[in-house]
């Protein structure tokens, strides 16, 4: 959970403790609640200074909820969230808006995240008149942003319709940078991409973060891209994260049976590799539960080929084993 | 090398949309064949048109904008342009099948998976109702549905996203078809369910003998599952070849672009990517020559003059071409990206 | 604050610079007058429109006052004018364009009306939820459920008979499609990426449904003006018919073919003659209305 052996202690920019995110299901004219959805169940990770963080999980496991509740676009149901060191958990109103200028969100869709019926110029150019910043000031660091991210000043009157998916997923960064944030979630950036085009907006993001200091947590489904851009890795599964550590240490060695399981699905595109991996393939059986009446507790025990009677009835921690190089929820690592 | 009979034979097909905008070639002379119990990938980016040439195959193209203008669709020796409505119909399904990208919306949602298989079973054999249930059951068993004398009568949303996808299969191989087209049948998926669905899909067509054609953007799943690859660009193909060659010898700029740019999971921190700069052509104006030429970067004056012929390449004879002017350059091809294990001893040559 | 442009983006070809250059309304206006249907609806509204400003001024008299001239022949072309007259010897004709005007003037004014109303209520359910969008879509429901005919007899029978009541009946009973419309595509709106990216900006409720939300679900609202002022047209003069809208000597379409209803043998005319306006009227804007649907469709751009 913490950053390895090496780097000193300076404190995290980001710093979540037990997020907790129960959604209420509701049934009834009167719509009494009968039960929970717990998207988000004790969360806790860090993040560095100019580091890339990348929290990957496939649908449902609460990623995209949980940088939804430290951007505070949701509210927790309980938990703490610390940004630059002052606990942020209870902002209201001013305060919050104020915070964002300093985190920003880039969302997966380039075709819904751009309203349609403004140019790119006043979608870019709005974070910074909703903080109070001049017009003529916005506007001529709407021309730079463009520049910056690779489009030209005269895209700036155009409208979002007239654009391919890359470039206004473009745009979208380019809003994001709009402020100057320090902290920037990147909600699959790439996904709804071209592969060719991916690879573009990729470095983009990786020469940005060089440039101008910038801290992303990227959240993605495709372990491909996480790979290549994060140095610090989450892995979550249906609302826990099950391991955390560098780059290295999750992917070249996996302790946790369903990051096992995630990497071994990977398909690379290598041919001869291919083959021999599909014939050690782990193909996870059954279905992932739902997060309405997850499994007691660890929560992949259903899926799990180690499960014994412990795992169900006692929940694993997130702790480092002895003898190994980072944390992982389970009873028997790797 | 291929061994099966070919069992579809597309040649120079044409399949144009007239448009407002103008008229998209969205299909712009394609030609490729598939052979009994063979796997086919076709690999593009969106406006490649790589889905407009499986739904052409089955005469699926809406009519008014689409038309398909020239070209022959040879299935088993009849050319299915000529054929009836009604010829076709008999043909879909039970010869050919075909699976796609959303099972939501191939399913129907107010019958239950039992049903659709079942009338899908009996539009195209004469069996009882009877029988036809025993033969669903069977297909969901075999796609690995568990408990499929139950799960036979849920209906589609009982079914979780890969199940769906799983019984979408099922529908399609109900009849034992010869033929199974995929379009993008895991990209909505899970990487771990996509796993799953893909190991289905290999395992069940093989035992029914089928022969599939997977057409995706994902160059992973390509390399894990198909024989034989063919990649389109702009609405043509610009390289076909076996699967090792086509990851390891590939001889065209737009494959190599699509090689070099995409991050590997077994590669940490591997260097900057190499994108393709620009962006994939509109189809309603395409580029003059090449289509690629605008964002190769080894385009020669010479690439924007006329649009490359498809040629053999190396001693490989048909098994292998390409759609580039260079390709025959000496030492062009020490271009292609270099893969750690590819060596030179790979029983090449071919 | 600028940097290198990084792998400048050329657009593949100048496709963007050739690309439809048109904004969203210009695509809307060019779409609209290509229906031909539309269009001809746009003619038929505008000649009703003239008639009714333009006509008591070329033709001038006057609808109220019952002539009985016997041996004036009560047909249609008669010497009083071109619509001859009704039973009692008054101008058909001064009738009807008053007629016109008034069935204008009331469903233009309903529905405008209507629309901010259902707009505003039909908003903030979709756009705050919970407990408001409770309590306003129950009420919605209850409205609706409600035959608009027992309504306005019950307006009637409290507030007497007048332009006034009419138009708050109208207005009562027609808030709640458009309410119910706008609230389903605020939610529809609402739940765009651009919404959530617009609050992660900062932006207050206040900007984001002037800026954001409102300009996205005005296409819909515009369709169901459309439909609203035919409907209010239709609607009063069901009323009118029944008894408990205006009476006479108000010379509303509705009035003048229920009085025609007794003169029928004799007098066919009667009935025709107001029943045909009536019918042009209400479809010219159901054309217009159809034309403006298809050309705010967003799916259809670009698609012949």
């Amino acid at each position: 959970m913490n950053a390895p052996a090496g780097i000193n202690d300076v404190a995290p920019l980001l710093e979540v403790r037990n997020l907790v995110k129960y959604f209420p299901v509701q049934r009834g004219l009167l719509k009494r609640t009968v039960g929970q959805v717990k998207a988000v169940d004790d969360v806790s990770f860090s993040v560095m200074r100019g580091e890339t963080f990348g929290l990957v999980g496939e649908s449902g496991c609460g990623k995209s909820t949980t940088a939804r509740l430290v951007l505070k676009l949701m509210s927790s149901t309980s938990g703490q969230i610390f940004f630059q060191g002052n606990d942020i958990t209870h902002l209201e109103g001013e305060d919050v808006r104020k915070l964002r200028a300093d985190m920003q969100i880039v969302f997966q869709d380039p075709y819904a995240s751009l309203n349609p019926r403004m140019t790119v110029r006043q979608i870019i150019a709005e974070p910074m008149i909703v903080q109070g910043v001049p017009k003529d000031q916005a506007n001529a660091r709407v021309d730079d942003l463009l520049v910056t991210c690779g489009l030209a000043v005269e895209h700036g009157s155009r409208y979002p319709h007239e654009f391919s998916g890359g470039q206004r997923q473009r745009v979208g960064v380019a809003r994001a940078l709009a402020n100057k944030p320090q902290l920037i979630f990147l909600d699959e950036p790439v996904s709804a991409l071209d592969v060719s085009i991916q690879a573009q907006i990729v470095n983009l993001l990786e020469d940005l973060q060089k440039e101008m200091d910038l801290t992303y947590v990227f959240i993605a489904h495709d372990l491909s891209v996480v790979a290549h851009i994060s140095d610090r890795i989450g892995v979550m599964y249906l609302g826990k994260i099950v391991e955390t550590g560098t780059r290295e240490q999750v992917f070249s060695h996996p302790s946790h049976p369903y990051t096992k399981a995630l990497l071994s699905a990977v398909p690379l595109p290598d041919p001869r590799q291919e083959r021999e991996r599909k014939r050690d393939r782990i193909v996870l059986q059954g279905d992932i539960p739902s997060p309405a009446n997850p499994p007691s507790g660890c929560r992949f025990r259903t899926r799990c080929w180690k499960a014994t009677d412990l795992c169900a009835a006692q929940e694993p921690l997130l702790v480092t084993p002895a003898g190994a190089t980072h944390p992982v929820a389970c009873h028997f690592p790797e | 090398m291929p061994t099966g009979d070919v069992l579809l034979s597309v040649r120079d097909l044409r399949t144009y949309f007239h448009t407002d905008e103008g008229v998209v070639k969205a299909v712009d002379g394609v030609s490729f064949d598939v052979h009994a119990g063979e796997v086919l990938g076709i690999v593009g980016e969106s406006g490649s048109g790589k889905s407009v040439t499986a739904m052409s195959v089955l005469g699926l193209i809406p009519v008014p904008p689409g038309r398909i203008e020239t070209g022959q669709i040879m299935w088993k020796g009849q050319d299915l342009l000529t054929l009836s409505d009604k010829e076709l119909r008999r043909i879909r399904g039970g010869e050919i099948a075909m699976i796609f990208q959303d099972p939501m919306s191939s399913l129907n949602p107010v019958y239950t998976i039992g049903n659709q298989i079942e009338e899908m079973i009996r539009t195209h054999q004469d069996m009882s109702r009877a029988a036809a249930r025993k033969k669903s059951i069977d297909m969901l068993g075999l796609v690995g549905i568990p408990n499929p004398g139950d799960r036979v009568d849920d209906y589609p949303h009982q079914f979780s996203g890969g199940m769906r996808q799983r019984a979408m299969i099922a529908m399609a191989l109900a009849c034992e078809p010869q033929l199974l087209i995929c379009d993008e049948p895991t990209t909505a998926l899970d990487v771990t369910v996509q796993a799953q669905v893909l190991e289905v899909i290999e395992n069940s067509a093989k035992q029914l003998g089928a022969a599939i054609l997977l057409i995706t953007h994902d160059l992973g799943v390509v390399a894990g599952l198909t024989d034989r690859v063919m990649v389109m660009y702009g609405g043509q193909v610009v390289e076909k070849a076996e699967v090792e060659d086509l990851y390891y010898k590939a001889r065209m700029p737009y494959t190599w672009g699509l090689l070099k740019s995409i991050p590997r999971v077994d590669q940490l921190g591997g260097g900057r990517l190499e994108p393709i700069p620009g962006a994939p052509p509109l189809m309603s104006r395409p580029p003059a020559g090449c289509r690629f030429s605008p964002r190769c970067t080894y385009a020669i004056p010479a690439c924007s003059a006329a649009v490359p012929e498809l040629v053999p390449v190396g001693g490989a004879g048909e098994s292998h071409e390409a759609r580039c002017i260079r390709v025959g350059e000496a030492g062009f091809s020490d271009n292609a990206p270099v893969f750690a294990d590819s060596g030179a001893d790979s029983g090449a040559a071919q | 604050m600028t940097f290198q442009m990084h792998e400048n983006v050329s657009l593949a070809g100048d496709d963007v610079a050739e690309m439809a250059r048109l904004t969203y309304w210009q695509d809307v206006r060019k779409r609209f007058f290509r229906n031909k249907i539309a269009v001809i609806g746009l003619v038929m509204l505008a000649a009703m429109v003239l008639v009714a400003i333009v006509g008591p001024f070329l033709t001038p008299g006057d609808y109220k006052s019952a002539r009985n001239i016997p041996d004036l022949p009560r047909r249609l072309f008669n010497e009083a004018g071109i619509f001859g007259t009704d039973q009692l010897g008054r101008n058909l004709w001064h009738r009807c364009i008053r007629g016109i005007g008034i069935s204008l003037r009331l469903a233009v004014s309903v529905a405008l009306i209507s629309t901010v109303v259902g707009m505003v209520f039909g908003g903030l359910a979709g756009y705050i939820g919970g407990w408001v969008d409770s309590l306003i879509s129950r009420i919605i429901e209850m409205i609706y459920s409600i035959p608009y005919v027992l309504i306005g007899i019950a307006a009637i029978a409290i507030f007497g008979s007048s332009f006034y009541t009419v138009m708050f009946t109208l207005i009562f009973t027609g808030w709640v499609g458009t309410a119910r419309l706008f609230r389903a595509s605020v939610l529809q709106i609402r739940s765009n990426d651009y919404i959530e990216a617009a609050r992660a900006t900062g932006a207050a409720t206040p900007r984001i449904l002037l800026s954001h939300v409102l300009p996205n679900a005005l296409p819909p609202i515009i369709v169901s003006i459309a439909f609203a002022i035919s409907g209010a047209i239709l609607s009063e003069s069901i009323y009118s018919f029944l008894g408990i809208g205006f009476i006479e000597p108000t010379p509303a379409l509705g009035v003048m073919i229920r009085d025609a209803r007794t003169q029928f043998q004799p007098y066919p005319h009667l009935l025709w003659v107001p029943a045909s306006i009536l019918i042009w009227l209400t479809l010219s804007i159901v054309f217009i209305g159809d034309g403006l649907r298809d050309a705010l469709d967003p799916k259809m751009r670009g698609v012949d």
